[in-house]
């Protein structure tokens, strides 16, 4: 697990102010998350109705003529958070409104070995 | 007769421009050409299967709630004690994962990059670093500076002439 966690908190490195990455099942339930210092950890501590609410919203969104979609990207006054819809599971990033955007979204294939560890395992 | 032939005749003439014939309104109705076919298998006076009707306004409805945007359906209902027994789940079974993909990707991280050139996130991070500077710094920078006072200070001293005459 920690081997894991330490992946996950190298693939966090690779994006400037990037500050927090979740795995999580469809109900935002999280299965591992990595911050880049105490200060996110504290604030993006997030509940899980938050997380899974992205997802809804996307399946929602898809109504409005806009079809199936696999990312949510929201921007807020300080911080971005980029949502990816990966087969089985959420992954959320959390990071300062002036990110990179596009190296964000490049991460989902850093985390595809992660990604291919966790699907391995039998979750309910 | 003739009567019958020249209007026919002006009928072909001007077919497509306005007559006094021509309807000011288009009836929907008389333009329509499609016609609605009857259903081989419908009996005149007989009434639609009452499981085939339950069956279409099933479909109906499941168009419709597939359709609708419900925004109580946002929420989720899994309760905080759920959410709790199933992260102790989760991190029961992350303990026993078999950690093959990442400890192959991780093992060729380890390995010396081929290129010189990698990829290092926030330049100026590492450019405005503070560098592990030596104890002795401030003293080799006051050794600096006295060199360079004393490099600036020198100059050359007229004693006699270089080149004398014999």
């Amino acid at each position: 697990m920690e081997d894991l966690r330490r992946y996950l908190e190298q693939t966090l490195n690779k994006v400037e102010g990037l500050y927090s990455i979740f795995i999580s099942d469809f109900d935002g339930v999280v299965i591992l998350k990595a911050h880049a210092n105490k200060s996110s950890e504290h604030n993006f501590n997030f509940k899980h109705s938050f997380l899974s609410e992205f997802n809804s919203a996307s399946e929602q969104a898809g109504k409005l003529e806009l079809g199936k979609n696999k990312t949510v990207i929201c921007f807020y006054t300080n911080n971005q958070v980029v949502q990816i819809n990966c087969p089985r599971f959420l992954v959320t990033f959390v990071a300062a409104e002036k990110a990179n955007t596009g190296n964000i979204l490049g991460l989902e294939k850093v985390l595809e070995p992660l990604l291919k560890d966790l699907r391995a395992i039998q979750f309910p | 007769m003739g009567a019958c032939c020249s209007w026919c005749k002006e009928d072909d003439t001007y077919s497509g421009v306005d007559q006094e014939r021509t309807h000011l309104l288009i009836d929907p109705a008389c333009n329509n050409t499609s016609i609605q076919r009857v259903p081989e298998d419908y009996h005149y006076g007989s009434l639609p299967k009452e499981s085939e009707e339950q069956a279409g306004l099933n479909r109906i409805l499941e168009e419709i709630s597939s359709n609708v945007i419900d925004v109580g359906a946002l929420h989720s209902c899994i309760d905080q004690q759920e959410v709790i027994e199933r992260q102790n789940l989760y991190t029961a079974k992350l303990q026993i994962v078999p950690l093959s993909s990442v400890a192959n990707t991780v093992v060729s991280l380890r390995q010396n990059p081929a290129c010189i050139l990698k990829d290092v996130p926030g330049p100026e991070r590492v450019l405005s670093k503070n560098l592990g500077l030596p104890e002795n710094y401030r003293g080799i920078m006051a050794h600096v500076n006295e060199i360079q006072r004393l490099l600036s200070s020198m100059s050359v001293e007229h004693k006699g002439d270089l080149v004398v005459q014999f």
